[in-house]
Order: C-alpha cells, then sequence, then structure tokens
C-alpha cells in the first residue's frame, strides 16, 4: 500500500501580496502569474512597458545580479548586439531600460520593500513560496531507433 | 543603547563583523540592503556630510581599484549617479541613528557617538578579504 503525502506551504508562507511588472504580451508571464496564484498569493499586474522607471526606482530590482541579468537576452537589441551586456556600464544600461523598458529582463516582481528581477521558481520559492510543482520531468534515457541491418544506431536524447 | 539603521551589502564579512560588535555594545540593528534600496540624490547625499567626495568610496570596489573610476576627480553630482546605479561603489554601511548619518566605519567615531564596548577587537570598514589577503602576502 502506498501513502500520498501531500506537501504545502500554507505554514511557512502566508500569502503574499506581489506587485507583478510584465510583459503584457509575454506568455511566460502570464504563466508564472498563474503559478504565484495557484500558490495562493494576490498579483497586482502592470505594465513593464508603460511604467515611468527612474534609476532609483528600477535598480533595487536588480540588487546584486550581475548587469548581464538584467537584460533581456532575447529584445532584438540585445540578440543583434546593438547593447552589450557583458561591457555596458550600470549608468549606460539603466539609461537604456528607462527609454526602452524592453530590455528589461521581466518581470519585475516586488513585495513590500522586497525587489526581484526575472522569475527563478527556487528563488521565488524560498522567498514567498510556490504551489509543489509537478514531479521534475525524469530525464529520458538516450533512445536507441529501431536500427535497420547495416546502418549506424542513432542515438536521439530527449531535452 | 540606540535604535541603528544599518545599510550593508548582505554577505559582506565586514559588515557582519560590524554588526556583532554593535549588538554586543548594546545597539539594536535594523539592517536593510544596500542594494535594494530606490537610493536618490537627496536620500544619499546626507550620509557623506561634509567628507571629501574619494571619501564616499568603497575603495575595495573592483571599479574604483582598477582605474574605471577616477575618485579624485569626480564631482559630487556624477559620484552621486554613479553611486545611484551601482550602490556596491558606496562605502559601506551606511548608518542612521536619531537623525545623524554617517558613512563606513570608523570605531573611534561610532564609540564617541553611540558608545562601542571597550577593549573589542578592533573593527574598522577596511574590507576583511582584502586585509586576509595582505596578511597572506605580508607572510
Amino acid at each position: 500500500m502506498s501513502t500520498l503525502v501531500v506537501v504545502t506551504n500554507q505554514s511557512e508562507h502566508p500569502m503574499a501580496q506581489v506587485i507583478f511588472y510584465e510583459n503584457p504580451a509575454c506568455a511566460e508571464h502570464a504563466r508564472q502569474k498563474a503559478l504565484l496564484r495557484a500558490a495562493g498569493h494576490e498579483i497586482d499586474a502592470r505594465d513593464l512597458l508603460g511604467e515611468p522607471w527612474s534609476v532609483s526606482s528600477l535598480r533595487p530590482f536588480f540588487a546584486e545580479k550581475k548587469i548581464k541579468d538584467w537584460f533581456d537576452p532575447s529584445a532584438p537589441r540585445v540578440a543583434s548586439g546593438e547593447i552589450n551586456p557583458e561591457t555596458i556600464t550600470p549608468q549606460a544600461a539603466l539609461v537604456a531600460m528607462i527609454l526602452d523598458p524592453s530590455l528589461i529582463r521581466g518581470p519585475l516582481m516586488r513585495i513590500g520593500e522586497h525587489c526581484e528581477a526575472g522569475f527563478d521558481p527556487e528563488r521565488v520559492h524560498g522567498w514567498i513560496g510556490l504551489a509543489p510543482a509537478p514531479a521534475p520531468r525524469r530525464v529520458a534515457q538516450p533512445a536507441v531507433a529501431a536500427t535497420p541491418p547495416g546502418a549506424e544506431p542513432r542515438v536521439e536524447v530527449a531535452k | 543603547m540606540a535604535h541603528v539603521l544599518f545599510y550593508e551589502k548582505p554577505g559582506c564579512g565586514g559588515n557582519a563583523k560590524q554588526k556583532v560588535l554593535l549588538r554586543a555594545s548594546g545597539h539594536e540593528i535594523e539592517a536593510k540592503s544596500l542594494l535594494s534600496e530606490p537610493w536618490t540624490s537627496a536620500s544619499l547625499r546626507p550620509y557623506f556630510g561634509d567628507r571629501p567626495v574619494r571619501d564616499w568610496f568603497n575603495l575595495a570596489s573592483p571599479r574604483v581599484k582598477s582605474g574605471e573610476i577616477a575618485i579624485d576627480r569626480l564631482g559630487e553630482q556624477e559620484a552621486l549617479a554613479l553611486m545611484l546605479a551601482d550602490p556596491l561603489l558606496i562605502r559601506r554601511p551606511l548608518m542612521l541613528v536619531a537623525g545623524r548619518r554617517e558613512c563606513g566605519f570608523d570605531s573611534e567615531l561610532v564609540d564617541a557617538w553611540i558608545g562601542l564596548k571597550p577593549d573589542s577587537e578592533k573593527v574598522s570598514d577596511v574590507c576583511i578579504k582584502e586585509q586576509a589577503r595582505d596578511k597572506d602576502v605580508a607572510r
């Protein structure tokens, strides 16, 4: 007989009110909001791209992150190499982001005085608690396809 | 006993020692991250009082040590603009007690200000990682 153990975080992490700056067109941000709601948190969603950012209001979100991690790597101006997050100074990075918030790696989240940039589920869980995630997908064994006689075996590794 | 608002870099060994000394001296500490504060020129400038601009800086910061930031040639506004974008440049800790603000940790100054336990180990704001390295080099 097996026993089902359900672990919840209700006692460890009370419900939090999260100010969530999102790119409204980003499906990933929508998924992250759903995760937060499923964990019982209340979301105050705001438009990352429409916020009148200043150095003072934006910088705290990045706390100890390296400058290259402040940027959305898929932003066209980053992907094209026009902006090099490896060499840009903090001042130039913030000015560029204030002028063009699509460069910012979202979401930006604030709870009380605590700020975070990006959505690292482990960090968020340690911070306010996330609903127990589904068990991680098992790493698939390399699948050996049926091999025609005489051919090299073909190995596919599932991602 | 004083209530000390103490802005630190989380994980900074020097700041940890300073907090231990302050607590041992009977003070109450409210520690906040220097990096998460929405600093403005107006909120940051008072911590430096009448110190020269070069003394506002954390001399252990790689950007200062490398010479990228020439702290002897900076005006106040330039220095503040750099610090708002990169709070690791700020000489830490920043402390606020009953309306008076100070930067760095000069134990004589702190002793005269709020009192420190006598005969305690010498605590300063020199980066303790650097001190340890210098000792290794001396050996």
